[in-house]
């Protein structure tokens, strides 16, 4: 066997066959999907067909009658949704948002493009739910549900971040994210999940987290964020759990109680809290802001998120916080209201500190963090020595969620702005409602998928490398345990030397407690800089209490 | 290919009404079939807007394009992140009226290198602007045909658009217009890859219909003159319930008929729908006053969730070791919970 | 007249053409976009390869220096590692400017000219080689980091943590069981109080 000549191996032709997309099947390759859910975790849930399967086999056992339970829950979510029926009757395939995907803007994949992972499940739909595609089959774009397709459709709607960024593109306002939300609900009646998101479902209906941390063991990690802040500041807090009758219920993502970085952005809340006194408790059993729920069905998102208002009243708590997280706020913005509401038993939000009233949380009693403290440093009841900070120069990463189902724009970075001192945006056509995902979103952020989320997340990165380059930054913040794990890795491959910090973390370091000792490093053990040059800054500090509190 | 079949289709159907006009079958293709388009619009839109109006909207879920309303002062996006429904109405009418969404294609600006260019990637909002505002101004002056007297308004427009004198005749704006913006809209569809690649032939074919109708309606007017008097005898006999058929009437006459009627019938069985559906679709049409009003989901269902007696139940020893209150101490339980901090 | 004088009166389209052969990769419905869209933030990975082409090349011609060179080399072969190619695919554009180069060259009307030396070719040839065994260094390189940044991933997030506040036991090594063991960044790990690890071993730890 003679190994090909160079020149002839260069002659083959890279480019794929020239099918058109109903006729290009899926291929399974190794770092482009998620481990398939395991039967134990379904069962937990009550979910449909656990059973051991893979992607790769041929035969994913699926049940004999799967077509009809597919096409039943079709017609079942079409009588639902009004949201999928006009996306799938609306499209005109002007392909506007077809270069607007990360995926397809990393990965080249044509089928990453919203508008052709919609027309995945619009085809199905097409054929089965329309006149002119019963009779005029692929003519109109119509094809039949078969094995192949349902492949497809796991390969691509777990290829997905539900990001949104398409659906601000489009001049309908077509959502891909709504239609993937459909179509992985879809999936999950046949017991197609990924383990990624499977697993911690599971985990939060049993323990009320997505790790699994028992109630004791999620005490011991918040102790562990308590001996942390007494080291670098000296000051003892003691947060307290379950506690019936405090005022405020406070719920962060649980990736912040455990995770790195995650961790010190809880410290930075703990510290927050004990700084203004507040009367707060956390909870055991609603220990998870997060809710992977949002990444299966509607109904499971319902039944993890109830524990948050079930908690709240049986504590007696007047309202809530909630921490730093995405996919976190859409659930408690977009959804929990209407799931699990209304929220009877609490109040409407003020401020203890300020007397603000939260008007726009009014119904769902619910206030982000980052409206808590933007609302704090504005009132001057915050003292800060954003020159704690002065080693970081920071750019801020929109998370998806709260930038396009919420609009969380300008509160952090006012938040960010009085804490630090040297912060710049990454390009306008790619933060705020533009901003770009960070690729392991809506669940896809298992280690297997790690090529697929390097490629996804390429366009953040890139942005990113630009002000580094630019302005020398070497932290990017954010608001979302999801980003604090997944952008670690992204810079590590595509802008080495930028570190990733929550907003409070940051407040944390420029927080000002009243009882603290001198603090010779921030709270990550980094010595702090030198106060030397006082006014060395030439950041972008803006609004009240910019300005450094201590003289050196 | 998509692009032949739906080619082919559109000459069929040509070919068809001028065959029908020859042969002496104005009766279908000046009564019967324009009502029957009609009423196939009418009922198939009304179907269409009912089954879509129907499903309700169980969560509340726009996309937001802008700052939320949240602290007083911090300035808000009014139309992009509306709070009220006048916002809401702004955003839908600028949707509707200036294709907002499809404007954000290009504002981007191109930094290669040192020089800071601004790039322009705005033709496809030009030409859907262009095209669709064409086909307005068009439908709308041919209320010529179906009024009288003919209202003041459409005498402006004609007027108006009909700025050029050609051959003695007004030459209107909209109908090059029109036929330009729908002759880049296929190119577009054609020379992009991207956009090839997504295409159907029913996206194709609503384009050579009104390349169609556009084309013979152009013929008509200033080629092969029609007998305009004869045509609104035509058009108001129809909308009076009073059919007449004018002797006169060239077979091109026919077929522009015959093509509108086509595209009445195709319209809500087809992605025209596109027109309805604007005003209905969710993530633009209602306000993010997500956390201010509850919002109400019409088939909420009761649902299955771990509660926290069971929580209590599964992990009380680990609890009460741990310092963590508790409702009832187990049977198992030392007693003594450990203190708690303030009140209860 | 000298190779090396062609090469840079041809720079344009060898550049050009260049570019096309390490796009015949992509689907051509990409290309388009990859070629068209000129926004470097909206299109990170067109932008990059047609800067980065454009500088290797001038790069290759003029002084060939090996840390330019893989330094050009590495944005280019940072996306191709991870864009699901195999190795032979993902470099394969380099010994293919070969092939490009006597395209370029030989066209408009060239091959009137007075020939090239044939040492002139080789020469070029070893620059190519040269800088594909660079671009080998860089791709491994490349690869190797995504296999660091995945056990990393394993170990740093959840693993450190919970083996410092005692939850884990020291044994609990990261990876190998579908799901990754330890991996789940977010703290969604599909291991705790699933299979025994995390959370359950906690429970048995302190039980
Ligand atoms: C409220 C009214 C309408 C609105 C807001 C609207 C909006 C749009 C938009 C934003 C597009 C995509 C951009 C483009 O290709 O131009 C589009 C495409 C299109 N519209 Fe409309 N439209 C309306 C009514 C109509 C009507 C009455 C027709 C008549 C037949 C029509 C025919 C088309 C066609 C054929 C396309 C596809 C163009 C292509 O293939 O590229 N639209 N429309
Ligand atoms: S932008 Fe909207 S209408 Fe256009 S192709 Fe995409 S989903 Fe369809
Ligand atoms: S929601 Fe985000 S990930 Fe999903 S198709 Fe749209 S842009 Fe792509």
């Amino acid at each position: 066997m003679s190994a090909p000549k160079p020149q002839e191996l260069l002659k083959v032709s890279h480019r794929p066959p020239r099918t058109g997309w109903m006729d290009t099947p899926v291929e399974f390759r190794k770092g482009t999907w998620c481990y398939p859910g395991k039967p134990k975790s379904l069962e937990v849930l009550d979910l449909p067909f656990p059973r051991q399967w893979s992607p790769e086999d041929e035969d994913w056992k699926l049940p004999p009658n799967w077509k009809e339970i597919v096409l039943e829950g079709l017609r079942e979510r079409l009588h639902r949704f009004r949201s999928l029926q006009i996306f799938m009757d609306a499209c005109v395939r002007c392909g506007a948002c077809a270069d607007k995907c990360h995926f397809f803007i990393g990965s080249g994949d044509p089928k990453n493009m919203p508008v052709l992972r919609a027309e995945l499940l619009r085809s199905v739909y097409r054929r089965e739910f329309t006149t002119a595609g019963k009779l005029l089959g692929r003519m109109v774009g119509a094809r039949d549900l078969d094995e192949r397709v349902l492949k497809e459709w796991f390969y691509y709607f777990f290829q997905c971040t539900e990001c949104r960024r398409c659906s601000v593109f489009c001049p309908f306002g077509i959502d891909t994210a709504e239609i993937t939300i459909i179509a992985r609900e879809l999936l999950n009646l046949l017991g197609l999940n990924i383990d990624w998101i499977a697993t911690p479902i599971a985990n939060c209906y049993r323990t009320g987290n997505h790790l699994g941390l028992l109630p004791h063991a999620f005490k011991d990690m918040v102790d562990f964020c308590v001996d942390e802040i007494q080291n670098v500041t000296g000051v003892g807090i003691e947060p307290t759990f379950n506690r019936k009758g405090a005022e405020i219920l406070f719920v962060a993502p649980s990736g912040d109680v455990f995770a790195d970085p995650g961790i010190y952005t809880f410290m930075g809340y703990l510290m927050l809290f004990h700084a203004i006194g507040l009367d707060y408790t956390l909870s055991t059993y609603a220990s998870e802001g997060g809710n992977f729920g949002l990444f299966t069905s509607h109904e499971v998102m319902k039944r993890l998120n109830a524990k948050i208002y079930a908690e709240a009243k049986r504590l007696g708590v007047k309202w809530i916080i909630g921490g730093e997280c995405g996919h976190m706020w859409r659930v408690l913005h977009q959804y929990m209201d209407t799931m699990n509401g209304p929220a009877d038993s609490l109040e409407e939000p003020v401020s203890p500190i300020t007397g603000t009233k939260f008007e726009n949380a009014r119904s769902t009693r619910m206030v982000h963090i980052c409206e808590f403290t933007a609302d704090l440093i504005r009132h001057g009841k915050l003292k800060l020595d954003p020159s704690r900070n002065d080693h970081l120069v920071v750019t801020f990463h929109d998370s998806c969620n709260p930038s396009r189902a919420m609009g969380l724009l300008d509160e952090p970075r006012y938040i960010i702005r009085n804490v630090c001192r040297h912060f710049y945006d990454m390009p306008e056509n790619t933060i705020r409602e533009y901003t770009f995902c960070c690729g392991s979103g809506a669940g896809l952020g298992p280690d297997e998928n790690l090529e697929m989320r390097l490629r996804g997340g390429l366009p953040r990165a890139n942005a990113v490398k630009y002000v580094r380059e630019k302005y020398g930054v070497n932290t990017l913040a954010c608001i979302c345990a999801i980003d604090r794990a997944a952008l670690p890795p992204l810079m590590d491959y595509w802008v080495p030397g930028v570190g990733v910090a929550g907003v409070h973390e940051l407040v944390g370091n420029a927080l000002i407690l009243p009882d603290e000792g001198e603090r010779t490093t921030d709270l990550r053990g980094n010595p702090l800089p030198q106060p030397a040059g006082a006014g060395a800054g030439n950041g972008d500090p803006g609004g009240a209490g910019a300005a450094p509190r201590r003289e050196a | 290919m998509g692009m032949g079949i739906s080619l082919a289709l559109t000459v069929a159907l040509i070919l068809v009404a001028w065959a029908g006009a020859a042969a002496g079958l104005q009766v279908v293709l000046g009564t019967v079939i324009p009502y029957l388009a009609g009423l196939t619009f009418l009922g198939g839109l009304i179907w269409r807007v009912v089954r879509w109006a129907r499903a309700p909207v169980p969560f509340r879920i726009p996309t937001t394009c802008g700052q939320q309303k949240s602290l007083p002062w911090i300035r808000y996006a009014a139309v992009d992140n509306p709070a009220t429904t006048l916002g809401v109405v702004a955003r839908v009418a600028l949707e509707v009226l200036l294709f907002r969404s499809l404007l954000r294609n290009s504002r981007f600006e191109l930094r290669e290198g040192p020089k800071l260019v601004y790039f322009w990637e705005k033709w496809l909002w030009v030409a859907g602007l262009a095209f669709h505002w064409s086909l307005f101004v068009i439908l709308t002056r041919h209320l010529r045909f179906f009024t009288q007297p003919v209202p003041a308004f459409v005498g402006w427009l004609e007027g108006a658009d009909g700025f050029f004198q050609v051959w003695l005749s007004a030459l209107y704006l909209t109908d090059v217009v029109v036929l330009v913006a729908v002759t880049y809209l296929f190119l577009r569809r054609v020379l992009i890859p991207q956009v090839r690649y997504v295409s159907l032939p029913a996206d194709y074919f609503p384009l050579f219909l009104i390349m169609g109708i556009a084309g013979s309606g152009v013929l008509m007017r200033y080629f092969f003159r029609v007998d305009v008097t004869a045509v609104k005898e035509l058009a108001l006999g129809l909308v009076t319930f009073r059919p007449v058929l004018p002797a006169g009437l060239s077979a091109l006459f026919y077929v522009h008929l015959f093509l509108v009627s086509v595209l009445l019938v195709y319209f809500p069985f087809s992605k025209l729908v596109h027109m309805a559906g604007i005003f209905l679709s969710p993530t633009r049409n209602l306000a993010n006053t997500n956390r201010e009003r509850r919002h109400i989901n019409p088939w909420n269902y009761p649902v299955k969730v771990h509660t926290y007696e069971e929580y209590e139940e599964e992990f009380r020893k680990h609890m009460i070791a741990a310092g963590i209150p508790v409702e009832r101490a187990g049977p198992s339980a030392q007693v003594g919970i450990p203190a708690e901090k303030e009140g209860q | 007249m000298s190779l090396h004088v062609l090469l840079s009166e041809e720079k344009p389209t060898v550049v050009a053409r260049w570019l096309d052969l390490l796009l015949e990769d992509y689907p051509p419905e990409t290309v388009r976009f990859l070629k068209g869209q000129r926004d470097q933030f909206a299109n990170p990975v067109g932008s990059v390869f047609r800067q980065a082409i454009a500088d290797l090349y001038e790069e290759l011609i003029g002084e060939g220096d090996p840390g330019r060179a893989v330094a050009l080399l590495d944005p280019i072969l940072r996306i191709r590692a991870v864009q699901d190619l195999p190795a032979s695919r993902a470099l394969a554009f380099l010994p293919g400017l070969k092939q490009v180069v006597r395209e370029a060259v030989g066209s408009n009307g060239r091959s009137v000219q007075p020939p090239v030396r044939p040492e002139e070719w080789r020469e070029l040839d070893d620059r190519i080689d040269q800088l594909t065994l660079l671009a080998f260094d860089v791709y491994l390189g490349c690869r190797e980091k995504i296999h660091e940044i995945r056990f990393t991933e394993l170990r740093n997030r959840t693993h450190l943590l919970l083996e410092r506040a005692g939850l884990v036991a020291a044994d609990a090594s990261p990876g190998g069981t579908p799901g990754g063991a330890l991996s789940p960044p977010v703290g969604v790990g599909p291991q705790a109080g699933q299979d025994g690890r995390g959370g359950r071993r906690a429970e048995e730890g302190e039980g």
